[in-house]
């Protein structure tokens, strides 16, 4: 009785570890480019760097630089992985990041466009368009 | 037991498929509105065709012909005779050339680039409200010494009156190199505004005025995005016209000293627009970022001068080294004619009880002059000039028979028929004023000593002085024996005036009354009221009896004064106030404000449009006359509105009075005469 009771706790722990693993594993691209639009609108440099591959870090300077005057919020953004081989993969985006001057808020939407997002280190880094 | 055991593992291997199935690669991450909260939801669509199709439309890419007959780029020598970068301050405000403009426009022709065209790139400061969009207008006027400038205002016409793609509000260095500013609207995907503006315009200038500072950004960071910006035009053959900024937020200019050093080091115009506002009040600012109204007109004809003076210099080699503008220094200017219905007789003798007088003044280029001194009976609404231009009203009496009139230092006495008595030639042009019961005038002399203050009888040429020294202006006495004055820095008799303190005099002794930019007296003179913002969208109206034994406030709305008026006929005034924007610089229509100082209660009545309003009260205390200066299509144009307090409607007056000009006008002041 008691050994079956640690038999199916166990089991159960192992599945939800296999599965929010595998669930992880699946979407790291899509919100790699979430969380990099997220720090963006943030303005937070180092997570916005720590989001980049090598290439891409000066270029993701410039967006941020490009924010800086005005203030930013992100409007229903969802992306979603559309291709993804090896160490490379493709991500599209709908919502917008939109951006406030002096009360006028104007919306850049970040749907046109396809981001190439690489895994560098084991992580998933944004690292450019298509 | 088995039971049991067997409904938990059926509900966790649920929960686990649950879980595989939320993590399909088809499942979007997504943030929902501003807030960093994920959310697993599912994806409208994994097509990738689908999603291709919904990048926005792009306008379809122009092709780029070259000119069948190429101009081969005339080698120029660059001579680069400025002063150093660091003695930036004491560049031109129109430059010289240097030489490599020739070349990048022969470049830029050869590409196709538009010689009548020339681009902006810029911020909130490089709108076309701001930057030269009026020589797109009729509502410019050019001096003698300017009218060169016509040229190259007709040569470049419908660029003035465009931002394009190159000028948005919260642009800075990088965002004019970043697709992400583009507008899909009008650009190709993946095109930066700059790239975008030069494809849709091919310009042959472009004038780079980027303001905006950033905290915690290196200037070293500025100058690679400016670089990228000269670069891109420099290899599109578009000769850049780089500029300096009036403020410091960053504390030491570093900004414009960049700027400087990156025209010396790519042989490019700079355009010192910094030195073109310092002898302006607070050098041309209005805050710490934004240029005042009156820059704005300094920045649209001196960045005009810059565009002539570059334009005409890749013309000709020959030029391109020769200083090509001259200074301003004529102030005659043709100033347009006014249009007036009903148009005005010339003998006032019938006109009955009830009238305005009024002055108007007009404004061309640089210039202001008064456009002459009406009457318009108000039954039969018959219009009556009574002096001609160059003549500026003072006051009236109230009867409305006896004018106060100035002509520069001469002040006159005058019928309604215009039969005058020179009271002085001395005038100091700060007001004069009947005293309440009309039995005598206050004026303000210019002695070589100073100003004197002058009680004056005009009808026994009685002059009795009531105090003498640093007196910039007068306030409409209330009395016959108490007087107020104020001292301070003042430009016009309009303006107000820096370090302000209001003065007392009363049986030949003066006192030190108030600190003040703005303050009015009600008619009885108990009380005087006086506004102070409140941040960037309150002001506080404050109220306090003249023997400041008590004192009353309260907020309303806006951060811009536009007028003050006491009743003649109680303790209430009238508050005009707007809001001015940060981004365009333009104010608000006014607020019109109709307060009971004695409870500080007030009843709002419908906005009102139009450059400078202001407001009339009629003597019964129960109408008011708002007017201000209308912008139209053939230029500008006077609005009256005639306001019933008590009922709230309000008539337009158009049908009554019609005034307009291409020159801007506005009706200076303004008597309401009833019997």
């Amino acid at each position: 009785m008691k050994f079956t009771k640690i038999l199916f706790v166990l089991t159960i722990t192992t599945l939800l570890v296999v599965g929010l693993s595998a669930c992880a594993s699946g979407d790291a691209p899509a919100e790699t480019i979430v969380l990099y639009h997220q720090a963006l609108v943030d303005k937070d440099q180092e997570r916005l760097i720590n989001l980049s591959c090598t290439d891409w870090e000066s270029s993701a300077l410039q967006d941020l630089d490009s924010f800086v005057s005005v203030e930013t919020t992100l409007v229903d953004v969802t992306c979603q992985t559309i291709s993804e081989e090896d160490d490379r993969a493709l991500v599209t985006c709908e919502g917008a990041i939109s951006a406030t001057y002096d009360g006028e808020a104007t919306e850049f939407p970040l749907s046109g466009r396809t981001y190439v997002v690489v895994n560098q280190g084991g992580e998933w880094r944004m690292c450019g368009y298509e | 037991m088995l039971v049991k055991l067997n409904f938990r593992v059926v509900a966790f291997l649920s929960i686990f498929i649950l879980l595989l199935t939320s993590c399909n690669p088809e499942v979007a991450a997504s943030i929902e509105s501003s807030t960093a909260t994920f959310t697993q939801e599912q994806s409208p669509s994994t097509n990738t065709e689908e999603t291709t199709g919904e990048t926005p439309e792009s306008t379809p890419t122009e092709e780029i012909t070259l000119t069948p007959t190429l101009v081969q780029p005339t080698p120029t020598p660059i001579v680069e005779t400025r002063l150093s970068p660091e003695q930036w301050r004491d560049w031109p405000v129109v430059p010289e050339l240097t030489g490599r403009e020739i070349a990048i426009y022969q470049h830029g022709l050869s590409l196709g680039n538009d010689p009548t065209h020339f681009s902006k790139v810029g911020d909130c400061q490089a709108i076309k409200d701001v930057l030269m969009g009026i020589y797109d207008t009729t509502r410019y006027i050019l001096s003698d010494e300017d009218i060169y400038l016509q040229e190259t205002i007709d040569t470049f016409s419908g660029s003035f009156d465009r931002d394009g793609q190159g000028v948005r509000g919260g642009y800075n260095a990088a965002a004019v190199i970043s697709p992400f500013w583009a507008d899909p609207e009008a650009c190709n995907a993946g095109e930066t505004p700059i790239e975008c503006e030069y494809r849709t315009h091919k310009p042959s200038f472009v004038i780079i005025s980027l303001e905006v500072w950033w905290e915690g950004r290196t200037t070293e960071r500025y100058k690679e995005y400016m670089s990228q910006i000269i670069e891109f035009f420099i290899d599109n053959g578009v000769v850049p016209i780089l500029a300096t900024k009036a403020d410091n937020v960053e504390g030491d200019h570093r900004i414009n000293l960049a700027t400087a050093e990156l025209a010396y080091e790519y042989h490019i115009p700079l355009w010192n627009f910094w030195r073109a506002v310092q002898d302006m009040p607070n050098h041309g600012l209005r805050d710490d970022f934004h240029i005042s109204y009156e820059a704005w007109t300094i920045r649209s004809y001196t960045a005009l001068r810059v565009l002539d003076a570059v334009w005409r210099g890749v013309q000709d080699v020959e030029t391109a080294n020769v200083e090509v503008t001259p200074e301003v220094t004529g102030t005659e200017v043709a100033f347009a004619s006014i249009q007036i219905d009903p148009p005005p007789q010339a003998s006032p003798e019938l006109l009955e009880s009830e009238r305005w007088i009024f002055s108007l003044s007009q404004h061309a280029g640089e210039v202001t002059r008064s456009a002459g001194i009406y009457a318009l009976g108000l039954t039969s609404q018959a219009l009556y000039q009574i002096f001609d231009v160059g003549f500026q009203l003072e006051d009236v009496n109230q009867s409305g028979t006896q004018l106060l009139v100035s002509l520069e230092n001469e002040l006159y006495l005058s019928d309604l028929d215009g039969k005058d008595q020179l009271l002085t030639d001395r005038f100091a042009d700060m007001g004069a004023y009947w005293l309440p019961d009309d039995s005598a005038i206050v004026l303000l002399t210019e002695e070589d000593e100073g100003r004197s203050f002058w009680l004056v009888d005009p009808y026994s040429d009685t002059w009795q002085l009531l105090t003498q020294g640093e007196i910039s202006g007068i306030f409409e006495p209330t009395n016959n024996d108490t007087f107020y004055w104020y001292q301070g820095e003042c430009t016009s008799s309009e303006s107000a005036c820096e370090d302000k303190t209001v003065w007392r005099t009363h049986a030949g002794a003066s006192e030190l009354f108030f600190d003040s930019d703005s303050i009015a007296f009600s008619y009885d003179g108990s009380t005087f009221a006086w506004v102070e913002p409140q941040g960037d969208t309150y002001l506080m109206l404050n109220t306090a009896s003249t023997d400041q034994s008590t004192q009353d406030y309260r907020y309303f709305p806006g951060n811009l004064l536009k007028g003050l008026a006491w009743s003649p006929a109680d303790e209430s005034l009238v508050l005009l106030t707007a809001t001015l924007s940060d981004y365009s610089g333009k104010s608000s229509d006014a607020s019109i404000f109709v307060v009971d100082t004695s409870t500080m209660s007030y009843v709002e009545y419908q906005n009102f449009s139009g450059l400078n309003p202001n407001v009339y009260w009629k003597k019964d205390g129960n109408q008011i006359l708002l007017v201000s200066t209308l912008v139209i299509e053939e230029g500008y144009q006077i609005s009256l509105r005639q306001t019933d307090l008590i009922s709230g409607l309000y008539d337009t007056l158009e049908d009554v009075l019609m005034i307009q000009s291409e020159n801007f006008i506005k009706i200076d002041k303004l008597f309401w005469i009833t019997p």
